[in-house]
């Protein structure tokens, strides 16, 4: 690897930066690079994250924050367009960033906001812990303060959970439910046990989320590390988060889309047909070489199905 | 020879698509056309992936229902597995388009072109006839028939293929073999072989494995994929020709492809084609002009052959008909002659660039250029303005933009 500069080995030609789309972009995957295989510097993981989100900018992907109950504020990414508005719900722990290359796809032509769940991303609430009911009531202001329905709700893992009951809830606003990478959870104790076995190894939960996990580097342990240890994500996963798990997907009555990775070690099969099943008239679209993070694995495929998905209600 | 005389305002050598194209634009337009096809039809054919303009021709002609009727498989996108089955990326098509049998696909073009009002015979053009510089019709030999005929005509086009017949004759410019000329496909079908889940199983398929050598794995019907692996000449030569070529590649490009072969049948004969990219130049002159592959043909990675030549034929049926008007061909075959090299070219360097920057076009195809290069890989590669991807992507080949 060369000295970061404009010009740098990629990986093992020569690259200008004329051959990209800004210097943004440019200067991001050179920090990347220089991450691969050394340590992490002290402040560099909330760099990484911060950085997640300027390298969205030049992208036409803007930051706003939306202020909630309790004195809190939800971080939001936003592209405009036209309706139906895409509302982005990401996985625990996941910032709206991983919605990038999906927001990225959708930029020129649907409106959408990607959302941080308090506790999370560069969401923040001053006074209390975050639990499934405070964060399903914060989420819902935002999207009441900022998108505009018809909506489709979008959400990823614990993420589709919220995007369920938010669906439930406000079935007015709703033109569709996408739900990626969950499914019908029937005992959540048990899955709750097997999702704390794995992540106590950084590298079994990333072979079980990923069909092609990312390497486990310093940054990535660390950023891991960050994720499991907020009290939010505990808060989360107890008492009424882990309690709407096995009614998740009853009384719905939106069209519903189910897109599954066919490699998802997280969320079985078997319980995203048993959602699906839940759910008068809902579809199913399996990707193959997808495991349970579909817009970060195959964001581009994820946005096919669900406008296929959405031209068959038109 | 036969000295009864036959006139045709325009003789087209080739009843592929591009003739057909071609043809049925100008018998719509009122001119009389004659179609000059060697071949008996349906006749196998390679080129069985089209991009989203065809799909714009295909509906002016009305024909969209019966692309579905034959249950040719829906094409939304194309998706490029990397070295090793390490990597992805899908780029979603402009314009839902289909992937095709041709033989079935050339013939129903073919029998439209026949049912807009073209005369269709099957046979073989020995060679054209002149009037100075300008040509003026050919003579051919209809199939069993042991003498030759003359056609006298307007224009005589070339919608040959890869014969080139027209350069081949002497009449266009000498074929010159271009930037991927060394390469060589080895391909044929086979019925079971292993596919994506949901309609994401019936797109284009494209595997990587190093500069100049990939394959395709295209769906043609609900059961049945082209299979074809390219590699430089040099290397097929020394694996032993076609046949062992084919096995290596299946096996050794990409294992997600090696993965989804076992167990299904091979419906075809392996077949190969050699000298892949050439052009011809000049492909216009007085009374006539080259359509498609009978003039160029350049590396088939991105399908960009099949919608070209229908497109070329579609432009080349305005070229010749404001040639009748204007009584002069010059302009408008000229401004032809423009808009193929302007497709062409964009092609070229699109092409040139994945190649050479495998990993930026991925990832800019998910960027900022996203647009531009979905509209390219949908053909729509002939506009007189400039994209700002073709724009990046010619600085960093340090290449001029096309005239």
């Amino acid at each position: 690897m060369s000295k970061p500069g404009w010009e740098s080995s990629f990986p093992t030609r020569k690259f200008l930066p004329e051959n990209f789309e800004t210097l943004g972009t440019l200067a991001h995957l050179i920090t990347q690079l220089t991450l691969n295989g050394r340590p992490v510097r002290e402040g560099e993981t909330e760099c990484a994250l911060l950085q997640s989100f300027r390298i969205l900018e030049p992208a036409g992907i803007s930051q706003r924050w939306l202020p909630v109950a309790g004195n809190a504020q939800i971080h939001a990414l936003e592209i405009s367009g036209s309706a139906p508005e895409w509302v982005l719900l990401p996985g625990l722990g996941n910032p709206s960033s991983s919605w990038g290359a999906v927001l990225k796809s959708l930029r020129g032509e649907n409106a959408a906001l990607a959302l941080d769940f308090l506790g999370f991303g560069l969401s923040h609430s001053e006074h209390v812990v975050p639990d499934y009911t405070a964060q399903v009531r914060a989420i819902r202001e935002a999207i009441d303060t900022a998108a505009k329905p018809p909506l489709v709700l979008v959400g990823s893992s614990a993420g589709s959970l919220v995007a369920a009951e938010i669906a439930r809830q406000m079935p007015d606003k709703v033109a569709a439910l996408v739900i990626t990478g969950f499914g019908l959870v029937e005992d959540p104790p048990a899955w709750r046990a097997m999702l704390t076995r794995l992540s106590g190894s950084p590298e079994s939960f990333l072979k079980a989320a990923y069909y092609r996990p990312p390497r486990l580097t310093e940054a990535v342990l660390d950023l891991f590390q960050d994720v499991m240890s907020r009290p939010a994500y505990n808060a989360f996963l107890e008492g009424p988060g882990i309690e709407a798990m096995s009614s998740a997907f009853d009384h719905l009555r939106i069209p519903t889309l189910f897109i599954a990775g066919r490699e998802d070690g997280i969320i079985s099969a078997e319980a995203v047909n048993a959602a699906a099943a839940r759910v008068p008239g809902a579809r199913v679209e399996w990707l193959a070489r997808c495991g349970h993070f579909p817009a970060a694995e195959q964001p581009e495929e994820l946005v096919y199905y669900v406008r296929r998905f959405l031209a068959t209600l038109q | 020879m036969n000295t009864s005389q036959e006139f045709f305002d325009v003789v087209i050598i080739g009843g592929g698509l591009g003739g057909s194209v071609l043809a049925a634009c100008l018998a719509q337009a009122g001119a009389s056309v004659l179609i000059l096809e060697m071949a008996s039809f349906p006749r196998y054919h390679i080129g069985e992936s089209l991009t989203g303009m065809a799909a714009v021709v295909l509906d002016d002609f009305g024909l969209s229902a019966e692309m579905d009727r034959r249950q040719f498989p829906r094409k939304d996108g194309v998706k490029v597995i990397g070295k090793g089955a390490d990597s992805e990326f899908w780029v979603p098509v402009f314009r839902p388009t289909w992937q095709v049998r041709r033989a079935e696909f050339d013939q129903i073009l073919l029998d439209n072109a026949i049912r807009r009002g073209a005369t269709y015979r099957q046979a073989r053009v020995n060679r054209v006839l002149r009037d100075g510089e300008t040509v003026t019709g050919a003579v051919y030999t209809v199939d069993g028939e042991q003498n030759q005929r003359e056609v006298r005509c307007r224009v005589l086009a070339d919608a040959s293929g890869q014969a080139a017949l027209l350069s081949r004759l002497d009449v266009a410019g000498t074929l010159r073999r271009t930037e991927f000329d060394k390469q060589v496909a080895v391909f044929s079908q086979f019925r079971g072989a292993r596919r994506d889940p949901g309609t994401m199983g019936d797109n284009t398929f494209l595997f990587y494995s190093e500069t100049y050598h990939w394959a395709w794995f295209i769906p043609v019907s609900p059961d049945v994929v082209s299979i074809g692996i390219v590699l430089p000449g040099e290397e097929v030569k020394r694996l032993g020709g076609a046949e062992a070529a084919f096995r290596w590649g299946v096996e050794r490009i990409n294992p997600d492809l090696a993965w989804r072969l076992p167990g299904c049948e091979q419906m075809e004969p392996i077949r190969a084609a050699a000298n892949y990219s050439y052009a011809v130049d000049p492909f216009v002159g007085p009374g006539w002009l080259a359509v498609g592959d009978a003039h160029q043909f350049i590396d088939p990675i991105f399908s960009f052959g099949v919608t070209f030549a229908m497109l070329e034929a579609r432009e080349a049926s305005r070229a010749i008909l404001a040639s009748f008007t204007n009584g002069d061909w010059r302009e408008p075959f000229t401004e032809y002659r423009d808009f193929c090299v302007r497709g062409q070219t964009a092609a070229l360097d699109l092409i040139s660039y994945f190649w050479k920057f495998p990993v930026f076009f991925g990832y800019q195809s998910r960027g900022e250029l996203r647009q531009d290069i979905i509209r390219l890989l949908s053909s729509d590669a002939h506009s007189k303005v400039e994209s700002r991807a073709l724009a990046q992507m010619r600085k960093a080949l340090r290449r001029p933009a096309a005239a």
